[in-house]
């Protein structure tokens, strides 16, 4: 357990230390929120746009605080250095995901901000703590996928994939453009997506509304996919070359 | 590849439980690939020993397995008594990885302290600075540092847990000449109080120095072991010089135990099996012999031949 926790705080501390990284999570998400507020003119939905936002944002600090960093700590050896510590596989799953919780934060607070100062935003205690709830639980699935980009690629692939896939999801999702806006078979997928899931509760929330059992379902499912996924390769890796199957 | 380097599997008896670690007919493939080919060796408690061989030979296959990073197909590993990922996750066996820069974000105190914790506090930070020799820079970015301090940043983190069994990846490859001795000092401390090390080295000399033992590895399998000298001796090998009025190859070729013959001008180096005999053949060949050498080979020379990597010179 003590384990756990030091290893858990050693890579919290690192990831608040990653000046750079959390500056682009928060200004690039930021910037787009105030851009489309303005095109909007006010007639927008502001609390909506904060949820889109701050889960645009939250998706690239949770897939970027793990895709961006274990590929360059498989090639200096740092995680085949974890590896042979009795730290066990679960401590350091739970370490890197509470790690990149952390790494949302500074951009939902901003995205936050933005929604109150800018888009006049206005929930209730409930409905505000019900929000980030719902990013930071949201959040889960979209650390795991970077877990496993961080897994599975190497140090030069994962920062376009990461991009890529950021994107892909963002849109896919719905946060940009409305999924009825797409063509029938790929509205139907869109709906599956994480992002699409999360999107869904969120809106809800600052509705005023609970979120929808079936997306909380939804996101659950795809946490513990993608959770077991990276448990299953962390176990198999000797943590000096990308996948052991793939010689 | 020497034709006296496979050598009869006598090790039918294992005495599991007193070692620290034990190869029992490992075998592990990759593919086609065959990186180990029963290979059986064992490491006894307190032992330091060294492990050579070519890069390719399976040694960091070999290490794979000791630290129960992987499985092997056939055979059985055991360190300290039972599986070797059993004696890891119970802190008991630290080790060295050869590697890059620490991780960035961190400085030398976090990463100790991170260390300390892993392994449950069986040390102290301040313990861990001084027995690593890492004063100066305890306050610094973890990955800005020298060679040789990232080095001693690594040993300490493989001393956090009071290991039985510490394993050394190339531990000096980034040092200059004063930290490695500095380094080897430590180790041998730390040896001194009864842990067993298993380290491998591309410099032979170290082997020579710091090892009980040596193993040699090649081809997935393990072509001589010994201690040092008897490594050395093992290939008999030692060099006589002399300058000759005359020098004539064949002649010299043909004399007791000759492997080698090199002649530059009148002088003449003859790598032999049988030193004393040599000597003595050479006064009966008729010519003045003067400023007579007989040097022993170095390991580095015994290794070159054991793992077929001289260059056909033979």
């Amino acid at each position: 357990m003590t384990a756990l926790f030091a290893y858990t705080r050693f890579e919290v501390m690192r990831t608040l230390r990653n000046t750079r990284f959390l500056v682009v999570t928060m200004a690039m998400p930021a910037a787009m929120y105030l851009f489309f507020l303005r095109i909007s003119r006010g007639m927008g939905d502001a609390a909506g746009l904060m949820v889109a936002l701050a889960g645009f944002s939250m998706i690239n600090a949770a897939i970027g605080a793990n895709a961006a960093t274990i590929p360059a700590e498989r090639a200096s050896g740092w995680l085949r250095q974890l590896r042979i510590t009795p730290l066990p596989a679960g401590g350091w799953l739970t370490a890197r995901i509470a790690q990149a919780m952390v790494a949302v934060v500074p951009g939902l607070a901003v995205i936050s901000l933005c929604g109150v100062l800018a888009g006049h935003v206005e929930l209730s205690p409930a409905q505000w703590a019900a929000y980030v709830l719902v990013v930071l639980a949201g959040s889960i699935p979209f650390s795991f996928l970077g877990l496993l980009l961080g897994q599975l690629l190497d140090a030069q692939a994962a920062q376009p994939v990461q991009g890529l896939l950021t994107m892909l999801l963002s849109f896919g999702g719905g946060l940009f453009f409305p999924l009825t806006t797409f063509p029938e078979p790929l509205r139907s997928a869109a709906g599956l997506l994480p992002t699409h899931l999360f999107f869904a509760a969120g809106q809800g929330v600052v509705a005023g509304q609970l979120p929808a059992a079936a997306d909380v379902a939804g996101l659950a499912a795809w946490a513990v996919a993608l959770a077991a996924l990276a448990l299953s390769i962390w176990s198999r890796q000797d943590g000096r070359r990308v996948l052991t199957v793939a010689r | 590849m020497c034709p006296s380097g496979s050598e009869p599997d006598h090790r039918g008896m294992l005495h599991t439980s007193e070692n620290a670690a034990t190869f029992a007919s490992v075998v592990r493939r990759y593919g086609e690939v065959v990186a180990l080919d029963h290979l059986s060796f064992e490491i006894a408690r307190g032992e330091t020993v060294a492990l050579l061989g070519p890069n390719g030979a399976g040694k960091s296959t070999a290490v794979d397995l000791l630290l129960g990073l992987r499985a092997p197909d056939e055979g059985r590993v055991t360190v300290l008594g039972g599986q070797p990922a059993r004696a890891v996750a119970a802190g008991r066996v630290g080790g060295m990885l050869q590697t890059g820069s620490l991780p960035a974000g961190a400085r030398v105190r976090d990463l100790l302290a991170l260390g300390r914790a892993l392994y449950g506090a069986r040390r102290t930070v301040p313990e861990l600075v001084a027995l690593a020799d890492l004063d100066e820079v305890v306050d610094r970015p973890a990955d800005r540092l020298s060679g040789g301090q990232t080095q001693r940043v690594r040993f300490a983190l493989a001393l956090a847990g009071r290991p039985e069994l510490l394993f050394l990846d190339e531990p000096t490859v980034a040092m200059d000449v004063e930290s490695r001795h500095r380094f080897w000092a430590i180790v041998r401390a730390v040896a001194a109080d009864g842990v067993s090390i298993v380290f491998a080295t591309h410099y032979l000399e170290e082997a020579d120095r710091m090892a009980d033992r040596v193993l040699v590895i090649d081809r997935g399998r393990l072509v001589r072991e010994g201690t040092p000298a008897a490594v050395r001796a093992s290939q008999a090998t030692r060099t006589v010089r002399c300058t000759l009025p005359a020098p004539d190859r064949a002649r010299l070729a043909a004399l007791p135990g000759v492997r080698e013959v090199t002649i530059h001008g009148h002088d003449v180096t003859l790598t032999t099996t049988d030193a004393d005999e040599l000597v003595g053949a050479m006064y009966a060949l008729g010519q003045p012999v003067r400023d007579l050498q007989v040097s022993a080979a170095a390991l580095e020379d015994a290794f070159l031949r054991l793992t077929g990597a001289a260059g056909g010179g033979r």
